[in-house]
């Protein structure tokens, strides 16, 4: 196995210190950034599919985005630093928590899958107005929008976000994923969403699905 | 047989004995505010006021199984740190940073500013978890609101125990480490410690609970107590079993050990998916109160693995009763009754939201009634 496939397998054992060295020292030893990044996402992949399988828990899904977050800081300049590499951007995509509620502990897994996955998102926080979507869907010239929520009144916030990027013509430019406990197919129906997840994964599935319809 | 009290129906079902019929009790909360046009500000600071609301929804749907009693107050103003103490956590509560009529809101700070650093885990093992205590978000004239919660709930509890024969629902909280550390850290931190730092994270564990088993305790008797609330905190499946054998299941089954030997019942509030998790749950004091289980576990299989061990509660789905149909909860009521009623052991349960509409409560508690006789 070479040092950069280490990466992969260092990453499904959720060795945290040995992949930010291994990313350190692969840099150092003059390796191809985009090699690195590749190995860092098959992890990335394996992990995903024992967490689909059961096999890893939700822990575990944690502290793989995690460990990929901190080595993406250490690969992303030097990415930059070489044309043509780097990672397709597969979407722009603007999430919050929904006005009124201020939960984000699902939402957050989200973000980080979703980024690890290739999408660019702006993170708006919690409890986000409607207006402040579509502020900054036109801003990041965005084609997804994640809406997330618990409490129940959050359908009512997340119906008045999607009736206010229809409002202001972005409708057909974004596709609307929601999620949250008590989302469900009835839920995204009234919202007017595209698709829906109570699960963070699932949920990146189907956004990717979503995508490729396209 | 000639009908029973609500009182003697749950203890037959605590006892895993069939009573006259399957149990019905929703857990309502601001529901009931709902149902009278209260403030939910007034049904959370006013013990006397939540009471009014509750027999108007008691009345209403023709009685239930349990009663609701305002232990709320005393959740939100606890200065252990439970689930809601807002001398804790970030709550922000009705009347305060919230609308009178909104439903108190916890801003979770899952990852990012945390209200418990990891220096902090340092800090309560040398000063005890005070140490987390915090004038944030309530203040002195909330202690005082607090100490008078007790002479506020006493005729209360005595009315429906002794005069209308319901037994109260939960009365107090029942403190554990892993709900109060994920809660405190922030879930996704919490999540991270226990891989990074696990040693510390046992030694903190172990600190707290035996602080918090000794305060809940305490706060109990003040309150009057009968049923403690224990919940399972962030587990199930967030973790591996193995990781639920080391850091969770040791410290739950302390606490409930220590509330039955100190002569309480517990609710054992086990929110989210707790099937792959079943069978452990065998280690918690048989009979010693009910288990509520929320929709994602597999309430059948809890009844094959747990049937003979603890009663169990709950299962229906909140948003049910805001989005779904007459139908559909009378269909989900049986569905649950045929599969976990015999022997005894069943109280038929949801964790209500406050727009959850009446005619869709009332198809639950009719159902169970009608439909649940033995």
């Amino acid at each position: 196995m070479s040092p950069v496939q280490e990466l992969t397998t260092k990453l499904v054992a959720m060795d945290e210190s040995g992949v930010l060295e291994g990313v350190r020292e692969q840099l150092r030893a003059g390796e191809d950034p985009q090699a690195i990044l590749d190995a860092l996402s098959e992890g990335m992949n394996v992990v995903g599919e024992r967490y689909g399988n059961k096999e890893y828990f939700l822990a575990d899904l944690v502290m793989a985005a995690e460990i990929f977050k901190q080595s993406m800081e250490i690969l992303e300049p030097k990415l930059d630093a070489e044309a043509g590499n780097g990672r397709e951007v597969c979407g722009r995509m603007v999430i919050g928590t929904a006005a009124g509620d201020l939960h984000d502990i699902g939402k957050n897994i989200f973000v980080a899958l979703a980024r690890n996955a290739g999408f660019a998102v702006t993170d708006l926080g919690i409890d986000v107005a409607p207006e402040s979507f579509v502020e900054q869907v036109k801003l990041n010239n965005a084609n997804v929008v994640g809406l997330s929520g618990i409490l129940t009144f959050s359908l009512d916030s997340m119906e008045e976000t999607v009736k206010t990027l229809e409002e202001a013509g972005l409708r057909d430019q974004v596709k609307v994923i929601i999620g949250g406990l008590p989302v469900d197919e009835r839920w995204c129906e009234l919202v007017g969403a595209d698709a829906y997840s109570d699960d963070a994964y699932e949920g990146l599935q189907k956004l990717l699905a979503l995508m490729e319809e396209n | 047989m000639s009908e029973m009290t609500a009182i003697e129906r749950v203890n037959k079902h605590i006892n895993l004995e069939e009573p006259d019929r399957v149990g019905i009790a929703p857990m309502g909360e601001f529901y009931y505010a709902q149902l009278v046009d209260m403030s939910i500000e007034d049904f959370l600071m006013d013990p006397t006021k939540a009471d009014e609301a509750f027999e108007y929804g008691f009345n209403k749907h023709g009685g239930f199984d349990m009663a609701e009693i305002g232990f709320l107050l005393a959740s939100y103003l606890s200065t252990a740190p439970d689930a809601f103490s807002t001398f804790y956590l970030d709550w922000h509560l009705p009347g305060r940073e919230r609308d009178p009529y909104a439903i108190p809101n916890l801003n979770e700070r899952a990852r990012e500013n945390p209200l418990m650093t990891e220096d902090d885990y340092d800090l309560v093992l040398k000063h005890g978890w005070h140490r987390l205590f915090s004038f944030r978000r309530a203040g002195v004239e909330d202690l005082l609101s607090l100490a008078r919660m007790g002479p506020a709930v006493a005729p209360l509890v005595q009315k429906w125990r002794q005069e209308y024969k319901v037994p109260t629902m939960i009365d107090g909280p029942m403190g554990q480490p892993v709900g109060v550390l994920a809660r405190m850290r922030g879930t996704t931190n919490f999540l991270l410690d226990l891989r990074r730092r696990p040693e510390k994270m046992l030694e903190v564990m172990d600190v707290l609970c035996d602080g918090l088993i000794a305060f809940s305790l305490a706060q109990a008797e003040m309150l009057h107590a009968k049923t403690l609330i224990l919940g399972g905190g962030t587990a199930a499946d967030f973790i591996s079993p193995k990781m639920f054998e080391r850091f969770v299941l040791p410290f739950i089954l302390r606490s409930a050990h220590a509330a039955v030997e100190a002569g309480y019942r517990l609710q054992y509030h086990f929110d989210t998916n707790w099937t792959p998790m079943l069978p452990y749950l065998k280690d918690l004091p048989a009979k010693s109160g009910y288990l509520h289980l929320d929709e994602r576990t597999d309430i059948v299989e809890a009844k094959r693995v747990l049937g003979d061990h603890l009663c169990l509660f709950g299962n229906l789905k909140p948003s049910l009763f805001r989005f779904g149909t007459e139908e559909e909860v009378e269909r989900r009521v049986k569905e649950i009754i045929d599969g976990c009623a015999a022997g005894g052991g069943l109280i038929i349960s949801a964790e209500l939201t406050a727009d959850s509409r009446f005619e869709l409560v009332d198809k639950m508690v009719q159902v169970t009634k009608e439909y649940g006789i033995y």
